[in-house]
């Protein structure tokens, strides 16, 4: 059932090149440089993955969340703190920061930026391993990062968690790229990489 | 069956936003009536043909990139409308541009592995103008409270400026109140000096001018009918003159201690004195002028009681309080002298059975700005200086006077001068 050594290295480095690829889009947005952790690649029970998600962050979030399915399930979601949501707003519209709650104008624009970065880690993972997933269309959350977590995962799953932390140092800015694959489509993710890896 | 885009689409006729579908190559398959409307390009104008040529923004790397992409199948793509003025312009009737939230979302032809673009355009002129009036409202608020948050740190200030401008002047105030005192104080130091000049020269003019008119007369009487005089009246006249000369020369030695009191000209040697002694030493001096007019001094001091004082200055204040009760005092009158030592000093009476001092006068004794002066009982001449230079040779010695008079019935004058300590506790013993 679990992954090799092999095959774990190998979708970390599609997801590093995703996550490079999503950076890169979003310095391109900001126009600062954007400092990016090595992805932490894990494999967890639904009861242990909770605990390693509380880890990351219990503070209040503005999230941007695509599922995907078809031939992988999962869901990608890139998380700031509610404080860099609206400070990352600010940076791109020009305008003065207001509260840390998005109206539907900020949260639109955040939930764009969101999409960008999103869709360049699952374009680059997708085109990758050559499979294609079907996708919800991106949506804007305001939530406990806990909560909100625990509303997107179902018990008796197991999931492979890979989580990068990056950082707009100038700016204080900072959070998460999530990507979260169900273990229903699991075998499936073993050939794509074994097929890759032949 | 075969996919209809036409047939499929249909059903976004009837949804209140702008849908229409691009395929691979930007080529317009669907345009539906809320587009059209928003736009106002009818459908049959823009189907089959490039939607670039319609609107060349899309040529934009930013779209054209991203949307290109969805023809591949990826992810769905937003454009919102604070990073995007528009997608497909759409005018309001004062000429502004409506503000869109775009979504694009694959949708796979079934022909091939293609996939077709459907748009999405949402409206958010209505909702932004909402926000932006509840924002700029917001900000309003903001900058009120601010302004007044601004207003009153300044009152805040002006306060604390005046609380401190209030304290200076209170300062300069009580500065002015003090320098008033003090102005006030040295005027009047002033002014009681001058009074004292003035007095000073007073004295000379009309108490030497008196004793002068005497001597000239007698010396003059002597120089003119000297052969006519016998020789009694000549020795008469001499003792006159030796007498008025004398008390000339004791008036003017007043004067100058007096003077010299006043600036402080006058060495203060106190020392060891027995004051019964002292007391008899100046009755000897002043014996004849009581035997004249049978007044009988009684010296009842204690022959223990040792002062601490001045030789001179004792001498004076004796003198002229013992002299004033013989001027003062009817023949057959008695005067007294007793002390009594009370702690620290000793209390010296002067008292006599003479005539006495209208009450009303008893305040002017020890003034030199109001001098009191009145002849004898024997019409003897009274300079109205002796007790004013009573008062300060005794303060001098830190004591003080006063005086007790019944018209009629007589005078005490009670001073102290400091007693002579060790002598006095070697008596307790």
């Amino acid at each position: 059932m679990l992954l090799t050594a092999e095959q774990i290295d190998a979708l970390k480095e599609f997801i590093n090149i995703g996550v490079g690829r999503s950076a890169a889009m979003l310095n391109e947005m900001v126009q600062f440089p954007i400092k990016l952790n090595v992805p932490n690649i894990k494999i967890f029970k639904y009861s242990e993955l909770r605990k390693e998600l509380s880890k990351l962050r219990n503070d209040r979030v503005s999230t941007v969340q695509l599922d995907f399915n078809g031939s992988l399930r999962g869901i990608a979601e890139l998380v700031f703190p509610s404080i860099s949501a609206a400070k990352l707003v600010a940076l791109l519209t020009g305008e003065e920061i207001g509260s840390p709650d998005l109206d539907s104008l900020r949260a639109g624009t955040l939930c764009e930026v969101g999409n960008i970065v999103l869709n360049g880690v699952l374009g680059s993972v997708s085109n990758l391993l050559k499979k294609h997933f079907d996708y919800s269309v991106p949506r804007y959350h305001e939530e406990d990062f806990e909560k909100l977590m625990s509303n997107n995962m179902e018990e008796n799953v197991v999931y492979l968690l890979g989580e990068t932390h990056f950082e707009i140092e100038k700016l204080k800015i900072e959070g998460e790229i999530i990507l979260l694959f169900e273990l229903g489509a699991f075998e499936e993710l073993k050939i794509a990489i074994d097929n890759l890896l032949k | 069956m075969k996919f209809d885009p036409n047939i499929t689409f249909q059903i976004f006729d009837h949804i209140p936003i702008g849908v229409f579908v691009l395929k691979k190559g930007f080529i317009v398959i669907y345009w539906n009536k809320v587009i059209e409307s928003l736009t106002g390009v009818p459908a049959k104008d823009i189907l089959g043909k490039n939607i670039l040529d319609f609107y060349p923004n899309l040529n934009q790397k930013r779209y054209y990139e991203r949307i290109n992409n969805i023809f591949k199948g990826a992810p769905p793509t937003i454009f919102s409308p604070q990073l995007h003025k528009y997608i497909i312009p759409c005018k309001l009737p004062n000429g502004q541009f409506r503000i869109q939230h775009t979504t694009v979302i694959p949708m796979p032809e079934n022909s091939n592995s293609d996939y077709f673009a459907v748009f999405s355009i949402q409206d958010l002129t209505d909702e932004t103008k909402i926000i932006n009036d509840y924002k700029s409202m917001r900000d309003k608020a903001f900058f009120e409270v601010n302004e007044r948050k601004k207003a009153e740190e300044k009152l805040r200030d002006f306060i604390g400026e005046l609380e401190l401008s209030k304290k200076q002047l209170e300062e300069n105030s009580d500065q002015l109140t003090e320098l008033n005192q003090k102005l006030t104080e040295s005027e009047n130091k002033l002014i009681e000096s001058n009074i004292k000049k003035d007095k000073f020269f007073s004295i000379i003019a009309h108490d030497l001018k008196s004793p002068f008119l005497g001597l000239m007369g007698y010396s003059e009487l002597l120089a003119n009918d000297l052969d006519e005089l016998d020789k009694n009246q000549v020795k008469t006249f001499a003792h006159d003159i030796n007498k008025i000369a004398k008390n000339l020369f004791n008036f003017i030695s007043n004067l100058l201690e007096w003077s010299r009191l006043q600036t402080n000209k006058i060495d203060y040697q106190p020392k060891k004195i027995h004051l019964k002694e002292a007391v008899i030493d100046t009755i000897n001096i002043i014996f004849l002028n009581a035997a004249k007019k049978n007044i009988k001094i009684i010296n009842n001091i204690d022959d223990q009681i040792f002062i601490s004082a001045d030789q001179n200055m004792l001498q004076s204040i004796l003198q002229n309080l013992i002299s004033n009760s013989i001027k003062f005092s009817n023949p057959g009158d008695e005067i007294t002298i007793n002390a009594e030592p009370k702690n620290d000093v000793v209390e010296i009476k002067v008292k006599d059975t003479g005539i006495g001092i209208n009450p009303g006068q008893l305040g002017k004794l020890f003034r030199i700005d109001t001098q009191y002066s009145r002849k004898g009982t024997a019409n003897e001449q009274g300079t109205g200086l002796g007790l004013v230079l009573c008062k300060e040779l005794i303060e001098r010695h830190n004591g003080d006077i006063r005086v007790e008079s019944v018209l009629d019935k007589g005078s005490t004058f009670t001073f102290t001068l400091p007693v002579y300590k060790e002598v006095y506790s070697n008596k307790s013993k």
